[in-house]
């Protein structure tokens, strides 16, 4: 719902999980990773491109009775728009809220790029990559033992 | 650290403490081997040990299924999957699940990068890797080390020139790394600008306390007087241009008129295949150790197979 020319407002959410201070553009990638595009039976608010005095242009989402809890999803969040904060509602109550963030071991978070990687064949295996540096994010495939940073890092889908 | 029940998956797995005990225990192998006139062991009879190389090889399998008899393990495997469940399209994991019930250790090549890393995860039996694809053959860096101390009598201190392709070899990746670990080492890195040593490893190797690194195009006479020049075969594959390759593959060949400006103790070390870039006229020359290094594949290997399976020496 729009109120007048500046201001755009989205009724307050009961049960689920907000996630702020998304960079611009990127609300879209978070849904994807978090496998959240495809659910038709969720309530989602996708709040994109609004003013912050933080990061000039921001995103925004509001997901109903959805709780981000695991580290794995958390970890998808903070490599797609670093910064980002995850709030948890619970009957309207903000239960915690804190910044995404990246563990030094990252498991069925990325996926290798390198094509001859064991992590890319038919086998039942679950990614993993040891970070490096966080400020820019450089990681090594545990398996491949190959070290990615920019383009090189692919979130699993 | 105790090895027992260890795999040795990547050169980066292991400290310099680590690497000295395995270089101390070749020494002692070798030594005990030399005494005895069959020049086995005996001390892992009853062990048997699964050789698994799924695509060819030959200086590391032959040396590896020496060392396991050598040591008086009964050895059983494969070299190629013609005929074995692979080809029906059995998945590593099953493939080494099913090798752990007969087996006491796996000893494998595999073309997919990471693939012993796997296999160490779910077999549960140590695994020793010969070589995984284009990523780790921490064997062949052993070994290197063991030449490079058995020679010098010592690694740190040491100049060590690395020529010819340092962009695709695993081994100059690996052996570089690996020296870094010790003390007041010169690395100089001979190549082609296509072929130059990869910028992350140079930079992460450059980190190191007490390392000096330069990169250079030419053989120069700094390069000659190397305590070690270790050589590398440039690759026809790697150059779309033929004429391309045949200039910068002629500017990296090691000749004995060359090495009369060497030292009389540079050593000449390559990982074999050999193709043209050292001159068969270096072959009689007392600096060319590769063929002996090629030999020290045996006792290193032994000393990795007794340490993982906990054997008495």
């Amino acid at each position: 719902m729009v109120q007048g020319k500046e201001e755009l407002v989205i009724t307050k959410l009961k049960d689920g999980t907000v996630i702020d201070h998304i960079p611009a553009g990127k609300s879209l990638d978070i849904l994807n990773a978090l496998g959240l595009l495809k659910d038709k039976d969720r309530k989602i608010a996708a709040i994109m491109c609004v003013e912050s005095r933080k990061l000039g242009k921001k995103d925004l989402l509001k997901i109903e009775d959805f709780y981000l809890e695991s580290k794995i999803l958390e970890g998808k969040i903070a490599i797609i728009a670093p910064g980002s904060n995850i709030s948890i509602i619970k009957d309207y109550s903000l239960i915690s809220k804190h910044e995404a963030s990246i563990s030094d071991r990252l498991v069925s978070t990325l996926r290798c790029i390198n094509p001859d990687c064991i992590s890319n064949a038919k086998e039942d295996i679950k990614s993993r990559f040891d970070v490096l540096s966080r400020f820019p994010l450089k990681v090594r495939c545990h398996y491949c033992e190959r070290t990615f940073c920019d383009d090189g890092i692919v979130v699993h889908v | 650290m105790d090895f027992k029940g260890r795999s040795i998956i990547s050169i980066r797995d292991l400290s310099v403490d680590d690497i000295t005990n395995i270089l101390g225990t070749a020494q002692k192998i070798e030594s005990l081997t030399s005494q005895n006139p069959s020049k086995t062991l005996n001390i892992a009879k009853g062990k048997v040990i699964a050789s698994l190389f799924f695509e060819p090889s030959t200086r590391t399998r032959l040396s590896f299924e020496t060392a396991m008899q050598m040591l008086g393990a009964k050895v059983i495997g494969f070299s190629g999957t013609e005929g074995t469940s692979v080809k029906k399209g059995e998945t590593l994991k099953d493939t080494a699940l099913t090798v752990a019930q007969y087996a006491d250790m796996i000893v494998m090549r595999h073309p997919l990068e990471g693939s012993a890393r796997y296999v160490s995860e779910v077999a549960g039996i140590p695994v020793i890797n010969g070589g995984d694809g284009a990523n780790q053959h921490p064997t062949q860096t052993l070994l290197d080390l063991y030449t490079i101390a058995k020679r010098k009598g010592k690694i740190s201190g040491l100049t060590i020139a690395m020529v010819g392709d340092l962009k695709y070899g695993r081994t100059v990746h690996s052996l570089a790394y690996a020296l870094s670990l010790f003390d007041n080492i010169r690395l100089i890195f001979v190549s082609p600008e296509e072929l130059k040593m990869p910028k992350y490893l140079v930079d992460e190797i450059s980190k190191k306390q007490n390392i000096d690194i330069v990169e250079t195009r030419d053989i120069s006479e700094e390069v000659l007087k190397s305590d070690v020049i270790y050589v590398t075969r440039i690759q026809k594959e790697r150059f779309p241009d033929p004429q391309e390759y045949h200039r910068l593959k002629s500017a990296y060949v090691i000749d004995s008129s060359m090495l009369q400006k060497a030292k009389e103790d540079t050593i000449i070390m390559h990982p074999l295949p050999r193709v043209d870039e050292i001159s068969t006229d270096v072959d009689t020359m007392e600096n060319a150790v590769y063929f002996p290094q090629a030999g020290n594949g045996v006792p290193v290997r032994m000393a990795l197979i007794s340490l993982l399976l906990g054997c008495d020496i």
